[in-house]
């Protein structure tokens, strides 16, 4: 079974509150080892933030950048691999969600689309770079391949255009 | 660009532009060290993907040289390397990143001078930024390539941060951090030099070595050869660990999700050539999400695993057994009880309550704010003012499952409520040698840090793992029980902290009986 860690900000002794990754103290008597990972997983979710930091001052450099679904996909495989990675050792993070938007200014729902694109696009040769990631984002929720890989055919070809029509034939499916 | 009234006339055909400057950015970003330390490892990576056993490095004041004596290129080849985008080489054939080399630094130099010479082709180019324009031209050889084949690349740095930070240190530095196993001969005999001098690598000092494994592991048609040294003394940062070498390239330390007691004194290479095809693009790093990844991190880590486990290296976690359970169960008791005491009364009141009382939303069709689902359900029961309200409502907390989390830009409709959630106090970890404090606590998080550079662990770490499981185990207890003390003022605290392990004792000995 996973342990849940939770992300906090904590106050140390200098009065400045810095990141951490918390266990319940049952945990962490249960499991004295735990230490390592958990000051491994730490800086590897700092080590994330300042990626991920790097990535969105480039998203945002310009228009045409933050409508890109490969920069996107980037940032989304660089939150992926520090998920899977936390999974792989053992722990679950509880509100990594919350953390990550708190951390990176970004809204949740904004996370939870990078998360699902990712899962969604497993190799960046499955993006297209002429779909806007505004785009993309409308066609995430449709669970079926085949109807969502029509879809980005209807987008390349201007059969439908703007987000209502996305909508529009969502609901005709 | 061409503008006017037929810059967008039906039909006429435009060639695409690229802005040189910031493709250049872009490669050099998707690195995860700095722009110097890729310059270096990406030159030095073509001149090994060239096959060179002879690379000379000068650094003069603002000049780099680096000569080599490999295959050197063809008149294609040559053509094709001035295409900033170039694809000639494949994936899964070299180290470098698509042979971008020093190419990757144009815009941080004055020009960068290439001459490469192979049997049938002899000819030397000049390139550098015109402002924004990226061009080059042919000039006469200088006869600067000294070998049969090879290449030559001078470069003239422009940024002053640059010639300062560029130190034949540094190079030296860099080369022995990413190329180490090179240096060491495990890609046949090369002869490496920096300003005429044999650059050396980073060796064990046959005398610190304590133990030593050496294996070879099978996946699939490939084998994994490696080895890993204890040595007695604390290793150089840069070679701790296993190291993974990718055709020459130390890529990433890495131990397999082992966290060997004391690891700082531990380094190796392990050699994975055929992991070449699942290097990310700029070869920093491994597609950890792919199956030979995850082949080759079970196989090698059982391997590491067992090896830190018969050398009693290996942190082991303490199991679940009966007795640790009913200890862990005694614990919780006391840790309760301690908040009951009188001279607790206060910081519990201080401390906890306060935390435990938190807003929480659940899903209601007449709710006026809006929620998102979360990972991290718990099920809370009992809530302020009555034990019986709230009984079994699923929220956000500590555990698996989905719970609701207030947010305005959620699709579900939530109430807001005041509840009872889970508390109990939360351990986090820090390594912090230059704090004097062995833990602390932040009474806002109800979080105790617990300082594991502290003098104390230290000592604890160094005992065997058996001993140092309990002294661990005493450390934690004892930091957790003095801050909850120091932070209540009590009197006397080191009374009150003996009262407590006592206390402890005498549960768990009536517990055993």
């Amino acid at each position: 079974m996973k342990i849940p860690v939770e992300i906090s900000k904590i106050r140390d002794p200098d009065g400045i509150e810095r990141i951490r990754f918390t266990i319940a103290f049952q945990d962490a008597i249960q499991k004295i080892s735990l230490n390592k990972p958990i000051i491994y997983l730490q800086e590897k979710y700092i080590d994330t933030i300042k990626k991920c930091e790097d990535l969105i001052v480039h998203i945002r450099e310009c228009k045409k950048n933050a409508g890109d679904p490969v920069l996107k996909w980037y940032l989304s495989d660089v939150i992926y691999n520090f998920l899977t990675e936390t999974e792989e050792i053992g722990f679950v993070i509880t509100n990594f969600t919350r953390s990550l938007s708190r951390d990176l200014g970004l809204s949740l729902r904004h996370i939870n689309y990078l998360i699902e694109f990712r899962m969604t696009y497993p190799k960046i040769e499955m993006v297209n770079k002429k779909i806007n990631w505004d785009r993309y984002k409308e066609i995430l929720d449709v669970s079926d391949n085949r109807i969502r890989q029509l879809m980005i055919e209807k987008i390349l070809n201007g059969e439908i255009r703007t987000r209502n029509e996305i909508r529009n034939f969502k609901k005709n499916i | 660009m061409a503008s006017g009234p037929d810059s967008w006339k039906i039909g006429v055909r435009r060639p695409s532009t690229v802005h040189f400057m910031k493709l250049i950015q872009d490669l050099r970003d998707q690195f995860p060290y700095n722009a110097l330390t890729a310059f270096i490892v990406e030159t030095f990576a073509n001149s090994l993907d060239a096959g060179s056993t002879r690379i000379d490095i000068y650094i003069g004041n603002d000049i780099v040289k680096i000569l080599d004596n490999g295959k050197g290129m063809n008149e294609a080849e040559f053509t094709d390397y001035h295409n900033l985008a170039s694809l000639s080489k494949s994936r899964g054939e070299s180290i470098g990143f698509a042979g971008v080399g020093a190419k990757i630094f144009l815009d941080k130099v004055y020009h960068i001078f290439t001459e490469t010479k192979c049997k049938k082709f002899h000819a030397a180019s000049l390139w550098a930024f015109h402002g924004e324009s990226l061009e080059y031209e042919s000039r006469p050889v200088q006869n600067r390539v000294t070998h049969n084949a090879g290449t030559y690349v001078e470069v003239k740095l422009k940024d002053a941060k640059d010639v300062k930070d560029l130190t034949i240190n540094f190079v030296k530095g860099t080369l022995q951090q990413h190329y180490n196993a090179v240096l060491q001969g495990h890609y046949g005999e090369k002869r490496i030099t920096v300003n005429n001098e044999v650059l050396q690598p980073f060796t064990q000092d046959p005398e610190t070595i304590e133990v030593k494994k050496e294996f070879i592991v099978k996946i699939g048609k490939n084998s994994v050869k490696g080895f890993i040294i204890k040595s007695n003394k604390e290793i150089n940062e840069s070679f701790q660990g296993p190291q993974i070498i990718v055709l020459g390239k130390t890529i990433i330390p890495y131990w397999f999700n082992q966290y060997p007691i004391n690891g700082e004194f531990f380094t190796g290479m392990i050699f994975a050539d055929f992991l070449i095809a699942i290097l990310t693009t700029s070869k920093s790093d491994f597609e950890r999400t792919s199956k030979l990844w995850k082949q080759f991190n079970s196989r090698v880590g059982k391997v590491v695993g067992e090896w830190l486990d018969e050398i009693g290296a290996k942190a082991k976690p303490i199991e679940q057994s009966d007795d640790l359970s009913s200890l862990s169960q005694e614990i919780e008791k006391t840790v309760n009880e301690l908040l009951k005491l009188p001279e607790f009364t206060e910081i519990a009141n201080k401390i906890f309550q306060n935390i435990m009382e938190k807003n929480v939303v659940k899903r209601s069709d007449s709710g006026e704010v809006k929620g998102i689902e979360q990972e991290g359900g718990q099920t809370v029961k009992g809530s302020l003012g009555s034990l019986n309200k709230g009984d079994g409502l699923t929220t956000f907390g500590p555990n698996d499952g989905v719970g609701i989390l207030e947010n305005d830009q959620g699709e579900e409709t939530v109430e807001r409520l005041r509840r009872r959630v889970k508390g109990g106090i939360k351990i986090s970890y820090v390594v912090n040698p230059d704090e004097l404090q062995e833990a602390w606590i932040d009474p806002s998080t109800q979080t105790v840090t617990v300082n594991q550079g502290h003098s104390s662990w230290k000592v604890a770490e160094k005992l065997n793992s058996a001993k140092s499981e309990k002294v661990t185990f005493y450390h934690m207890l004892r930091s957790v029980f003095r801050v909850l003390v120091e932070e209540a003022g009590v009197e006397s605290p080191d009374k009150t902290i003996r009262d407590l392990f006592k206390s402890l004792y005498e549960r768990l000995s009536s517990a055993r009986k």
